[in-house]
């Protein structure tokens, strides 16, 4: 990828990172310690973290933190199943797949965050409103995935699959969803994102719980150590589903990621 | 003669799903006799639409407000990203330093710090600007940063024998072989955007398209709410459609490799 020239030695490849965290880190305390110097507006990271520890300890925090994963991994759950199973009926039945699939591409269009409200009058403040946005948000993305990748079957393994006498479904299950598998995984990777975006903004609406909840709460009482380790809190969890689809993503396509 | 019905079919192909889509929600609302408060009937967000549009005109402010504030933190976080992108790609030092920070600040999803930018930002268009160009930022940044890594090294080599200054490379080597990926990154900035300024419309609570869903919807005014949700799709699919093109018309070159 790099040309030899452009290069650079090893130690630099590893002190670098870290002076460029550090660096942020230090401007960020500098900022907050000096220049703003309002822990109500800017809080620096120890006062972030300080604030993140009395919050694990004092407990206050997983009533949030639990209405936030229930809502995402539950809509999530729900989405992906249905948006998968419904890709490979219709990618495997030609004249679903002419009619519906550009339906469902058409609807991309529209940012999925705005049927938010809409949602919430339907299945009120509860978890349930979370649950529901995640999972129609998380459906159409899976469910345009999974028919691109039934789409994506190589044409010599389904001739080849025919001439053993294989049939329909047969075919389906040992061909067209494993060449599928790819395109699911990279769906759900855009998922994994996707889900904590649509509950957080959720939650922001109208909630009782969960971490949008808290972040929007700690606006209205102008705290900004809150909205700091709220959103830290999010940004762990968010990564973390990112890097466990991640390795699950290339594990189980291990065909195509052997190199890496 | 056949280009005629060549035209017509195109046009039939793209304007059926559509056609479908209207009809399937139609049955839907019908089928399970929908209130129009909870969800109201195609002909119903028409006519809304209509009225809002041409005969009362009373949505043209809330389309203009998001219309322009997403415009404007689209071209602010595409010039940084394109900017960042281009140094970060063409200078291994500041790579290695200043990636790690950027890979950082996308792990958090940027819709959850949007009360946060209100608080700083105050209640005004800035936040939506400012939140707008952070949601965008990031696909951008990855479609500038890969490209321009991503130029031929026979070219890179020839630059390097004519005695071409780093800038003058970049200029006529690796942006004009970046130009497919960051048209590519722009258009998925472009629907991320749109949800930015959705969500600040919705905390604020101070007009555009995103604040019309949220108000319609809480009043039960369902079909007001997904008259704006239509509109919006509308943006969204009209901005990917110019970027689309641009992209065809821009890299010329890479046209012919793409089917369909």
């Amino acid at each position: 990828m790099d040309n030899s020239s452009t290069d650079v030695p090893v130690w630099m490849r590893v002190v670098l990172p870290v002076l460029g965290i550090a660096l942020l880190l230090g401007g960020w305390q500098a900022v907050a310690q000096w220049v703003v110097a309002d822990v109500a507006l800017l809080p620096s990271p120890v006062q972030v973290a300080a604030t993140l520890t009395a919050w694990i300890s004092g407990g206050g925090f997983t009533p949030h933190v639990l209405a936030t994963l229930q809502g995402t991994l539950t809509g999530l759950a729900i989405g992906v199943s249905l948006g998968v199973l419904a890709g490979i009926v219709v990618g495997e039945v030609r004249a679903l797949d002419r009619a519906v699939y550009p339906m469902a591409l058409a609807l991309q269009a529209m940012p999925m965050v705005a049927i938010a409200p809409l949602v919430i009058v339907w299945f009120g403040i509860g978890v349930a409103s979370k649950v529901a946005l995640v999972a129609i948000g998380t459906f159409f993305v899976m469910f345009i995935n999974t028919v691109a990748g039934m789409h994506a079957a190589p044409p010599a393994l389904l001739d080849m699959a025919r001439a053993f006498g294989g049939n329909r479904w047969r075919i389906v299950l040992t061909v067209k969803i494993r060449s599928a598998l790819d395109y699911v995984f990279s769906g759900l990777e855009v998922c994994a994102a996707l889900s904590f975006i649509l509950c957080v903004v959720g939650e922001f609406l109208a909630a009782n719980a969960g971490l949008g909840f808290y972040v929007r709460a700690a606006s209205f009482d102008i705290n900004a150590a809150g909205m700091f380790a709220a959103v830290t809190v999010l940004a762990v969890l968010a990564s973390l589903l990112a890097w466990l689809t991640r390795v699950a993503h290339h594990r189980l396509v291990f065909w195509k990621y052997r190199k890496h | 003669m056949s280009t005629v019905i060549q035209v017509l079919r195109g046009t039939a192909v793209r304007v059926l799903p559509l056609v479908l889509l209207v009809a399937l929600w139609w049955a839907v609302v019908r089928g399970f006799a929908l209130p129009s408060r909870l969800m109201p009937a195609p002909l119903e967000v028409w006519d809304r639409i209509y009225a809002g549009l041409v005969t009362q005109g009373d949505l043209w402010p809330h389309l203009a407000t998001t219309l322009m504030t997403t415009l404007g933190g689209y071209a602010l976080g595409t010039v940084l990203a394109i900017a960042l992108g281009s140094v970060l790609a063409m200078n291994r030092v500041l790579e290695l330093t200043f990636y790690p920070i950027v890979l950082l600040i996308q792990s958090v999803p940027k819709v959850a710090i949007a009360p946060l930018v209100l608080l700083w930002m105050g209640f005004d268009t800035r936040s939506t600007i400012v939140l707008v160009a952070l949601t965008c930022f990031f696909p951008v940044f990855v479609g500038t940063f890969i490209g321009v890594r991503a130029a031929p090294p026979v070219l890179l080599d020839l630059f390097r024998t004519l005695n071409a200054s780093t800038f003058k490379t970049y200029l006529h080597c690796n942006l004009p072989s970046a130009a497919g990926s960051i048209v590519a990154g722009m258009q998925v900035g472009w629907g991320f955007a749109l949800v930015g300024c959705v969500v600040m419309e919705f905390i604020m609570g101070m007009g555009g398209a995103g604040y019309l869903i949220d108000n319609s919807a809480n009043a039960l005014d369902a079909v007001t709410a997904v008259a704006a949700m239509v509109l919006l799709g509308v943006m969204g699919f009209a901005g990917g459609s110019i970027l689309q093109r641009a992209r065809a018309r821009l890299v010329f070159w890479e046209g012919q490799v793409r089917h369909g």
